[in-house]
């Protein structure tokens, strides 16, 4: 009797990963993530039921994942195939740092390059700093003209 | 019978073009005309109250301190007060006598009447 | 009619560089007569396109599919709208829209207030050369009004794709936004060869510079919305090489827009902006050049063909005439401006924010060509795709909304740390308190959190400029809060348009975040009476329907809604069989409420019981509608009054008169 349980249990513990893997279907986790890096030729954003390349790649991948193949040999099966095209992005080790790494350079030379033309304007700037102050004439002058000036502004304000 | 509308037709439409294009040849109006005013990037007395106004809405909404704002808008009076003397002088009435005291006297006339439109407000 | 459409093709080149020519002389002589002729060719252009384009709408609309365009995009059962606005569905005519709105625009400056500016001959003559090159690709490339050697009996038909208001609206949008922007791209030219480059072309231009970039703006968001309910892939936005291609001279214009107010106050950035403005004008030929050359897959392309290379001529042409004549002038354009006091200050931010827009140009643009690029380096070719563009794009963007965040808290001229310190306070409690709140809810995902987060914080910062603006007014003037609010943004309508148009980027991307965080999706093949749960929906299937109207096959499921436990009515994704359209179309149901989107694509059948489905809950998206109105409500706001303001007055202050 205990030897049949063992051996039930032994079998459980052959089966259970199996079932589990057997298990994948397009809404599971492992799926999605392999389908959103594979570029299917082009077809990737293509409406699903009304493209057939797209519905292949849906099985073949479905196929990989329940014969047991881990996402990452799934993915690696279509690079073997088709070379780093069959992927939506570059690669994301030394081949494709260029692709990568690009834009961030060109947000650092840009950075560079504010930096450099604002020390310089800045630094126009500060001999502008203490121009002459221009003062009035008499204090009559200037409370008249700033009565003036205040009424006028308001009326455009 | 249809070609020959479409002839026509197509006959029309380069002449209404030709005569576009030929028209201001024979127009009477004189060609060198120039009746376009020369954009000019002086600035005017509204434009400073506009930066003025400016100044101040900063400065409710708390963006500048008052001193500068005060300060800055201190330099700007005497900016307006400059421009209202340069804007008066074309309409000035007075013949050029001595530029010095031609100029005394027309800030004195400015001011002057700057109290009497105060006054009249 | 053959004969009159090709008569105004072939008119449209000889006039066109009639006028060329006839500006040149009247230059040249100082002579107005010439250029007053030159202004009739004009005048001609305008009526020849418009002729053409008349033509080609009443071919269309009365199917002469002895023309090979209308055989090629309508048929006798397509219903009369869409026989029309196939004027832009195919190459040739879209050549054509492109053209009569170039004359129309050419037509408008050369006739305006402004006609007697010297700036308007060079301005005329580069439009011209624009007009002159549409025209005469036309006639080579693409000619709207050429014949079927034998007559169909029917046209193709339009492709049941492009049978949607969003295709009657999002090409031609997108058209007069590209076409706009020869606009000012004419009069940067035009400044720079006659040496005047003040602010005066960007005076002049300013409005065309804002439709145009309105009409970009315009033409992207209903492009996505087209792409959202017609394409049932459950997006808006792809990173397609086209799309890109209409995404660049927005973002460059974007930054446009923006450095030219520190050119209008302080004068600086003069080379930059004319530079911006060149730069987005051959980005819009550039655009052009992808669609048409087929070197890039895309949903977009019309397909490969010589026309490709024309405009990779053109634009290589107009661009080397830009770098001449800029670099030409360039000793010109430097000197006279204002300095900077302080590294904190709006022109610093607006420095910033001109970086992240051009970086992110950079960066799609970079996207975009890399597989080309990797393909002739290294023959290989290399995809570059959403999830690239995703990871690329999400931190600039992100910069970009902290920047918007920041920047209108800074004042003009003696912004301080401190006092911006103090004003920042409250929209950055209210981004953190957001973030808080968030995750209080057991919302997942931290990048999406910061992006919200910052979107809030934006948000905040607007809301409070607009309610510590009407309070400064209301202090000043005592005027009431209506009164003030109305009196305060109608004093500064290119501010707050601007302001607007900025509280609609926060929608937007609110609606990008959530939606491309928290989607769900489920693909499943049910029963009748069975159910599919999705988020809070739960959905019955209650059989399939088939029906025939209008001579096209309908298949329909029938599904019911169960929404957070309520009856929440049905929705019927359909399969579309057209009696002459090889492809059955998707159509994709969509059950639309304020905070998500219920997506519904119809994928498969065995029986009239068992369907596929493909089920999708989108949150937030209607948020990108709705912000795409904003935006279009607050440009419109900065068109329709916003006048140049406080011109240089900093000028003679500081070179202490």
């Amino acid at each position: 009797m205990s030897k049949r349980i063992v051996l039930a249990a032994l079998i459980l513990l052959f089966v259970l990963p199996n079932a589990s893997s057997a298990a994948f279907t397009e809404n599971s986790e492992e799926f999605q993530n392999v389908i959103k890096q594979l570029d299917m030729q082009g077809h990737a954003e293509d409406e699903l039921s009304s493209c057939s390349v797209k519905q292949l790649y849906y099985e073949e991948v479905l196929e990989m994942l329940n014969s047991g193949m881990s996402e990452k040999e799934v993915l690696q099966s279509y690079i073997d195939e088709y070379g780093q095209a069959a992927l939506r992005t570059p690669a994301t080790d030394k081949s494709g740092w260029i692709a990568w790494g690009m834009p961030f350079a060109g947000l650092a030379g840009g950075i560079a390059i504010v930096a450099a033309w604002l020390k310089k304007v800045k630094g126009k700037g500060t001999n502008n700093q203490n121009s002459p102050q221009v003062k009035w004439e008499s204090e009559a002058e200037k409370e008249i003209a700033e009565q003036m000036f205040e009424e006028e502004r308001r009326k455009h304000f | 019978m249809m070609e020959i509308v479409y002839l026509l037709a197509g006959s029309a439409i380069i002449l209404t073009c030709f005569y576009f294009i030929v028209a201001p040849f024979f127009s009477t109006n004189r060609g060198t005309d120039s009746g376009f005013e020369q954009w000019d990037g002086t600035l005017t007395l509204d434009s400073v109250y506009g930066a003025v106004n400016e100044l101040e809405m900063d400065y409710l909404m708390k963006k500048i301190k008052e001193k500068d704002f005060l300060q800055l808008k201190e330099q700007y009076q005497l900016l307006a007060a400059e421009l209202m003397k340069h804007e008066s002088k074309p309409k000035g009435k007075v013949n050029p006598a001595s530029h010095t005291e031609e100029a005394e006297l027309e800030l004195l006339r400015e001011l002057q009447k700057l109290r009497k439109q105060k006054g009249r407000i | 009619m053959y004969l009159i459409g090709n008569i105004t093709l072939y008119l449209g080149i000889a006039i066109a560089a009639y006028a060329i020519i006839a500006n040149i002389i009247g230059i040249k002589k100082q002579n107005n007569k010439w250029i007053e002729s030159a202004r009739g060719g004009v005048l001609s252009l305008v009526f020849v396109s418009l002729l053409a384009s008349f033509l080609l709408l009443y071919l269309l609309g009365s199917s002469q599919f002895q023309f090979e365009y209308v055989a090629a995009y309508t048929s006798l059962n397509l219903p009369m709208v869409y026989k029309l606005t196939a004027f832009w569905a195919g190459n040739a005519g879209s050549l054509l829209l492109w053209t009569v709105l170039l004359c129309i625009y050419a037509g408008i400056l050369v006739y305006s207030k402004e006609k007697r500016n010297p700036l308007m001959p060079y301005v005329s003559i580069i439009l011209l050369l624009n007009i002159l090159f549409f025209f005469t690709v036309m006639v080579i490339g693409g000619n709207p009004f050429a014949m079927t050697e034998v007559v169909p009996a029917d046209g193709k038909g339009l492709n049941p794709m492009l049978q949607h208001p969003g295709m009657v609206l999002h090409p031609i949008t997108l058209y007069l936004g590209y076409v706009g922007l020869a606009v000012p791209f004419a009069f940067a030219i035009g400044a720079l060869i006659l040496k005047r480059v003040d602010a005066e072309w960007i005076k002049l231009t300013r409005r065309w510079t804002i439709t145009a970039w309105l009409f970009l703006t315009l033409g992207n968001i209903i492009g996505g919305w087209w792409a959202y309910l017609e394409l049932g892939w459950g997006g808006y936005w792809a990173w397609d090489p086209v799309e890109n291609a209409s995404f660049l001279p927005w973002l460059t214009a974007s930054a446009f827009l923006h450095s030219v107010m520190i050119q209008e106050r302080k004068g600086m950035l003069k080379t930059w902006n004319i530079s911006l403005i060149i730069l987005s004008y051959i980005l819009t030929l550039f655009g052009t050049f992808l669609v048409r050359s087929g070197v890039l897959t895309s949903v977009h392309a019309f397909g490969s063909g010589p026309l490709g290379t024309y405009f990779l001529i053109f634009m290589a042409f107009m661009m080397l005439l830009s770098i001449y004549i800029v670099t030409t002038r360039y000793q010109l354009i430097k000197k006279d401006s204002i300095p900077i006091e302080t590294y904190f200050s709006k022109e610093s931010s607006f420095l910033l924010n001109n970086l992240i827009l051009v970086t992110g140009a950079f960066a799609v643009f970079w996207g975009s060509m890399y597989p080309l690029i990797s393909e002739a380096v290294t023959g290989t070719k290399i995809n570059v795709g959403p999830p690239y563009f995703n990871s690329v794009m999400a931190p600039i963007l992100l910069l970009l909304i902290l920047l918007m965040a920041v920047c209108p808290l800074i004042a003009w001229q003696k912004a301080t740390v401190e006092r911006f310190m103090k004003n920042a306070i409250w929209p950055l409690i209210a981004g953190i308190v957001s973030a808080i709140i968030l995750i209080l809810m057991g919302v997942k995902g931290a990048f999406a959190i910061i992006g919200l987060a910052s979107t809030v914080f934006m948000f905040a910062t607007h809301v409070q400029e607009f309610v510590q603006g009407t309070r400064a007014r209301m202090k000043a003037t005592k005027e009431n809060v209506l009164k003030a609010v109305y009196k305060l943004t109608r004093k500064n309508q290119r501010r707050y348009g601007g302001y607007i148009v900025h509280i609609g980027i926060a929608i937007i991307a609110i609606g990008v975040i959530a939606s491309h965080a928290y989607s769900e999706e489920v693909l499943k093949t049910v029963e009748t009476g069975e159910n599919i749960k999705i988020g809070n929906y739960d959905l019955t299937f209650n059989g399939l329907t088939e029906v025939t109207k209008n001579g096209n096959g309908i298949v329909a499921a029938d599904l019911e809604i169960v929404y957070k436990g309520k009856d929440a009515g049905s929705i019927h994704p359909e399969k579309i069989f057209y009696a002459n359209w090889e492809e059955p179309s998707t159509e994709v149901a969509i059950k639309t409420n304020f905070t998500e989107d219920l997506y519904v694509v119809l994928s498969s059948w065995e029986n009239r019981d068992k369907v596929t489905l493909q089920v999708k809950v989108n949150p937030f998206v209607t948020w990108i509608w709705i912000g795409g109105i904003i935006m279009v409500i607050g440009t419109a706001f900065a068109l329709i009054g916003g006048k140049p303001t406080s011109t240089r007055v900093t000028d003679p202050l500081r070179q202490g008169r």
